[in-house]
């Protein structure tokens, strides 16, 4: 069918439409006498990890004014949760910071099993955490190979993925992905922990320190690094605060938040770890924030696997309507093959209640708010993802900076848009 | 001054050490035993009958609901299974189906390459996906030694204990 006249034009003026939210018009005069331009970075630029448009208002190349545009990776994840029971729920986590699967996953475990009230074995808590801050590493390392690769230092992420490449073997090995890892389970694990997987992780412990060295050297000192981030896109501790930033941008400006010391989760509460912080704010002092987190990191796996090694107590929480059945039992007894059958076809019944539970993801805290009504699939679900309120400072620090500076400010948020989109 | 140098003494030492990339397709890397690849259909190692009951919790706990199942009456009078579809286009390979198949009658299986040329091909039927999981074990059993079986087995198995007594309905 030929389209008629006002179809088109309707189709025009939704293309043209860059208006966003932004204030400064384009015949607006400058100091300088020249007109603002209108530049769109992105949707699909290298530097925006994953698909996001910002608009720039430039004066020259002075950014006046920024906006993120976000959304073009949205895929209804909560809306999804509705109509899927709890334990379906968690294959759908692990496509929100897809650099961090692990920690997504134990994010939405941890609220459910707040609202079920379910106690999880020993065991399997410090496997969590050893599994969490293997995945904080992994993110970590994303993060300082892609930043450092958007400001010019292209060899750095051929040495973060190479440490990051042994995580993702740690994952395989244990639950069968390297990246979408569906890997915890409501009530702790269920499958038996593979032969070589400690000695994996033990290979992993020993090589790293001197891996993090080499990142250090190929950076602190470098005199390009240094003139690129230090001083750049500075967010006062009054700004952090005001913006509700969390994670290493939170703690880059200063101020002392960790919802691992804060309101400690699993077992964290026994381990001996610090919390590292900056002291300007600036995209220089985050860099600093996170190295010294891979170390912290690494000194937790190392606590916890030294604790936990020689363990062989059961993982999984059980005599409780919440989780699966032993297998055994299913295949061998009628009492457990009968519950198994309700656990997977009707699911579990939920008290009614609300839960809201937060995590200190690799990129700030991490949450999930749950409605059950009493029925087996969460009544309303929200997921509270660090990188997308911490994206909300980006026009902020961008007023005033140098549009090649851009690049650095994004990558200083740490963003994931699949996380940002949900 | 001499931090400066640093860098380059990392970027010297790296030149001489051994590569770690492999050229994909020459190379191949050993997947690990519990890698999850394309869902498949295990046989019995004796008889070589496939394992399914047919009791379809497999489609029922499936989040994206990819797989189909057809039950058909059996001659003893008892139901069997017709035709077993995996869409695996649609597919996370997560892994639930065959964590809770009550007789492994499912896997994750080692395959991992799956580009085809039209969506057709992203069908698997039932004789397929018996060709890719016949011998295989059960993922989550790959890899596990006899003594890690016992000890640290899917939460342990207890008889004696009292299961319907925390049942809520
Ligand atoms: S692996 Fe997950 S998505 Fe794929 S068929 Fe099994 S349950 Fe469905
Ligand atoms: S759960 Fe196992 S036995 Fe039941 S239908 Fe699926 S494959 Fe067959």
């Amino acid at each position: 069918m030929e389209p008629t006249k006002t179809e088109f034009n309707v189709m025009e003026s939704t293309q043209t439409d860059y208006s966003g939210t932004l204030m400064v018009e384009d015949e607006h005069e400058l100091a300088s006498g020249e007109r603002v331009m209108t530049l769109n970075m992105g949707p699909q630029h290298p530097s925006t990890h994953g698909v996001m448009r910002v608009l720039l208002k430039l004066d020259g190349e002075t950014v006046i004014e920024c906006d993120p545009m976000i959304g073009y990776l949205h895929r209804g994840t909560e809306k999804l949760s509705e109509t899927k029971r709890y334990a379906q729920i968690v294959p759908w986590t692990d496509r929100l910071d897809y650099t961090a699967a692990p920690q997504n996953n134990l994010g939405y475990v941890l609220a459910v099993e707040k609202l079920l009230g379910l106690n999880v074995p020993e065991r399997a808590q410090y496997w969590r955490v050893i599994m969490v801050e293997l995945s904080r590493l992994a993110s970590h390392l994303v993060w300082l190979g892609t930043h450092a690769l958007d400001i010019g230092a292209l060899s750095m992420s051929l040495y973060t993925f190479r440490e990051r490449e042994m995580i993702m073997d740690i994952f395989e090995t244990f639950c069968g992905a390297r990246l979408t890892t569906n890997m915890m389970e409501i009530g702790g694990f269920s499958r038996p922990l593979p032969d070589t997987l400690i000695e994996q992780i033990r290979n992993f412990l020993r090589v790293f320190p001197n891996r993090i060295t080499e990142y250090t050297d190929l950076l602190t000192a470098n005199p390009i690094w240094l003139a690129r981030t230090k001083g750049v896109g500075v967010i006062t501790p009054e700004a952090a605060t005001s913006y509700s930033l969390t994670g290493a941008c939170l703690r880059g400006s200063g101020i002392n938040y960790d919802i691992r010391k804060a309101d400690p989760y699993l077992v964290y509460d026994q381990l001996d770890f610090e919390v590292p912080l900056g002291q300007f704010g600036d995209v220089f002092d985050r860099y600093l924030v996170r190295v010294e987190e891979m170390r912290q990191a690494h000194k937790i796996i190392t606590q916890a696997l030294n604790y936990i090694e020689h363990d062989d107590r059961p993982m999984m929480a059980y005599e409780s309507a919440y989780v699966m059945p032993p297998h055994m039992g299913t295949m061998t007894t009628a009492e457990d093959m009968q519950r198994h059958f309700v656990w997977v076809i009707k699911g579990f019944s939920a008290p009614i209640g609300e839960v809201y539970h937060a995590i200190e993801h690799g990129k700030g805290e991490f949450g999930i708010h749950i409605v059950s009504d009493g029925g087996s699939m969460p009544y309303r679900m929200r997921i509270r993802t660090p990188d997308y309120v911490n994206l909300g400072v980006l026009p902020h620090m961008a007023q005033g900076a140098m549009l090649a500076d851009m690049v650095a400010l994004i990558g200083t948020i740490d963003i994931v848009l699949g996380s940002v989109d949900r | 001054m001499l931090d400066e140098v640093k860098g380059f003494q990392v970027t010297l030492k790296r030149l001489f050490a051994p590569k770690l990339t492999q050229e994909y397709p020459e190379e191949r890397r050993a997947m690990m035993s519990r890698f999850r690849g394309l869902p498949a259909l295990r046989a019995d190692p004796e008889t070589g009958e496939a394992l399914c009951v047919a009791c379809g919790l497999c489609a029922r706990i499936c989040p994206t609901s990819c797989l189909e199942m057809h039950v058909v009456p059996s001659e003893e009078g008892d139901r069997e299974l017709g035709e077993f579809i995996l869409k695996s286009g649609r597919c996370l390979f997560c892994g639930l189906c065959s964590q809770v198949c009550p007789v492994d009658a499912i896997t994750m299986s080692q395959e991992y390459e799956l580009a085809v040329f039209d969506r057709e091909g992203l069908v698997y039927t039932k004789t397929e996906l018996a060709a890719f999981g016949a011998q295989g074990e059960t993922w989550w059993e790959a890899g596990v030694g006899a003594d890690h079986q016992q000890t640290n087995a899917r939460n342990r198995f207890d008889p004696n204990r009292h299961v319907m007594e925390n049942l809520r309905d």
